[in-house]
């Protein structure tokens, strides 16, 4: 099942390995790893949450990044490298070739999360602090805001034929989004009639990647709870919807493109 | 015959209003199985855009395009096709073996067959010592050698073939050619885009030439260099001036001590060589054949 687009999949983490771009997760890593190895325990109050707080943002910034400048890159590099033409040419869809893209760097960004985590997850228990369920939960919380981000990124991928411009495209949009979008709630309380509802309206359309970001819930004790069933029926299908749609943007802008 | 390829009407356009420019304007075309078509005209005449829109990488604004009876573009279309782009670019980060794997998996290939496939199609094209190496390390001739490959991995009844000898060796472009003749004896179809006009007339049994994104000729070779059929009578003289006198308003091509008397029809040969002869020529030798297709070639190209 899916065979042609695993191949196109498995070729994108094959060539993300042999240019080496994988060794910036080491890196980084290295970087998480001190950062939190600096923090002193002793005698201070509160310095697990800050532990977490400092690991999960830290992860949370290296991911979006590695996501970003992996996947906008993506089809630009492709047609700059005049190396889409003679896969084009292949008797599979456009849509296969996008979704295979998608699945290799969905597969890539969960084996960079993965080592982020468990570094995060063996900084942790180094200082003896406990490890919990939620570190799992913040796991899957963050992976499925990295699936969606995968998707909008690919989208940008598709629309633009500079690699940089992409790239830059994909975080605006991420970090603006992220920032900004609980704010509309916060003025559409404050705003009466037209001004209200089309705030409103504006904050139910947008993607909301602050739901993804596992930061306040994996720091703060009173709001270490696990996540209920249908809650993460909500996250799982908001970021599944959200996915589908950028990827069917990312389908139309790239179906009838001229190679 | 069943037709392998049919274009019909075919007109692309590059950009709009006023850039816009006709890359194909009503091109029509058919490709029957087991022949070699040859493709040729200058530089932007419009040939790649007609390979790319027969692969679907371009959409034409109308016309329409068939591959075995299949629509252009489509994904069954092109799974009765190969084709190998002018430039040889390919996943350079990959092996040889393994770029094979990837074209085999996206054709629906799969398991003990692909790799037989691979193997043989190494041996064939002589890059089986190379089958590790990483493409980046590929020479240019080695790379055009794996185009091949990948282009007929999964046995498509039609090659198309963008300049497949550009930038080779003698040896390379002869091997090249040789391949071309085998895959048209095991019935396959190929069409191919060259510079190389002698190259075009030694392998093609038709030829198509465009201009400006339009169809000029088309035709076996005997068709299309029939009006330049010509017979040469080569003439020893010292006085090139006279016998060119005595000859008009027939050619006469100037060599070294000698000269080429170039009669349009076989009736008129004798009355020229008689003149020649009466002028003080002596005939070396007589050849009777085509002007070549570069002729062929400069005049349209230079006449449009």
């Amino acid at each position: 099942m899916l065979a042609a687009e695993r191949a196109i999949g498995r070729a994108m983490l094959i060539e993300l390995f042999r240019r080496k771009d994988l060794y910036v997760l080491g890196l980084l890593v290295l970087v998480l790893l001190g950062a939190a190895a600096s923090i002193d325990f002793f005698g201070v109050e509160g310095v697990e949450a800050y532990l977490r707080e400092l690991s999960t943002t830290l992860t949370l910034l290296f991911t979006v990044v590695i996501a970003v400048a992996v996947v906008a890159r993506q089809i630009p590099r492709e047609v700059e490298r005049k190396t889409l033409v003679p896969i084009l040419a292949k008797p599979l869809s456009r849509w296969q070739f996008l979704f295979g893209k998608f699945l290799g760097a969905v597969a890539c960004l969960t084996a960079a999360l993965v080592v982020f985590w468990a570094s995060s997850a063996l900084i942790e228990a180094f200082k003896g602090m406990r490890l919990t369920g939620l570190l799992v939960q913040g796991f899957v919380l963050q992976w499925l805001g990295l699936v969606m981000l995968t998707a909008l990124a690919l989208f940008f991928s598709t629309l633009v034929s500079e690699a940089p411009v992409s790239v830059t495209l994909s975080l605006l949009a991420y970090f603006l989004l992220k920032g900004f979008t609980s704010n509309i709630h916060i003025l559409a309380s404050g705003a009466t009639g037209f001004g209200a509802s089309a705030l409103g309206l504006v904050y139910t359309v947008v993607p909301h990647f602050e739901f993804y970001d596992p930061t306040q819930m994996m720091a703060f004790a009173p709001l270490q709870k696990a996540l209920g069933f249908l809650d993460w029926l909500f996250f799982a299908g908001y970021a599944f919807g959200y996915t589908a749609v950028f990827l069917a943007g990312a389908w139309l802008a790239f179906r009838r493109k001229r190679f | 015959m069943e037709p392998v390829l049919e274009i019909r009407n075919l007109s692309v356009t590059y950009g709009k209003g006023a850039r816009a420019v006709k890359a194909l304007d009503g091109v029509s075309l058919e490709l029957v199985p087991g022949e070699i078509f040859g493709l040729i005209g200058p530089n932007g005449a419009g040939k790649t855009t007609l390979i790319k829109a027969v692969l679907g990488l371009i959409e034409p604004d109308r016309g329409e395009v068939r591959v075995g009876g299949e629509p252009g573009g489509s994904v069954a279309a092109r799974s009765r096709l190969g084709y190998m782009p002018e430039v040889a670019y390919y996943y350079d980060f990959l092996r040889a073996g393994e770029f094979l794997r990837l074209c085999g998996r996206l054709c629906g290939m799969r398991g003990r067959a692909l790799e037989r496939r691979i193997t043989s199609l190494l041996d064939r094209l002589g890059l089986a010592a190379h089958r590790r190496k990483l493409i980046k390390h590929y020479s240019k001739g080695m790379r055009q050698r794996l185009g091949l490959a990948q282009a007929m991995l999964h046995e498509p009844g039609l090659l198309l073939l963008d300049e497949p000898t550009s930038g080779l060796d003698p040896l390379a472009r002869r091997d090249v050619r040789r391949l071309m003749l085998a895959l048209r004896d095991e019935g396959r179809t190929v069409l191919f885009s060259s510079h190389e006009l002698s190259e075009v007339e030694t392998v093609c049994d038709r030829v198509a030439m465009i201009n400006g994104g339009r169809l000029i000729v088309s035709g076996t070779m005997e068709e299309i260099l029939r009006p330049y059929r010509s017979y040469r009578a080569r003439l020893r003289t010292a006085e090139v001036e006279r016998v060119r006198r005595a000859c008009e308003p027939a050619s006469i091509e100037e060599r070294i001590d000698s000269c080429i008397l170039v009669a349009k029809t076989i009736e008129e040969l004798p009355r020229l060589l008689q003149r020649a002869l009466e002028a003080g020529a002596v005939l070396e030798d007589v050849d009777h054949g085509y002007e070549s297709l570069e002729r062929l070639y400069a005049e349209i190209v230079e006449g449009a």
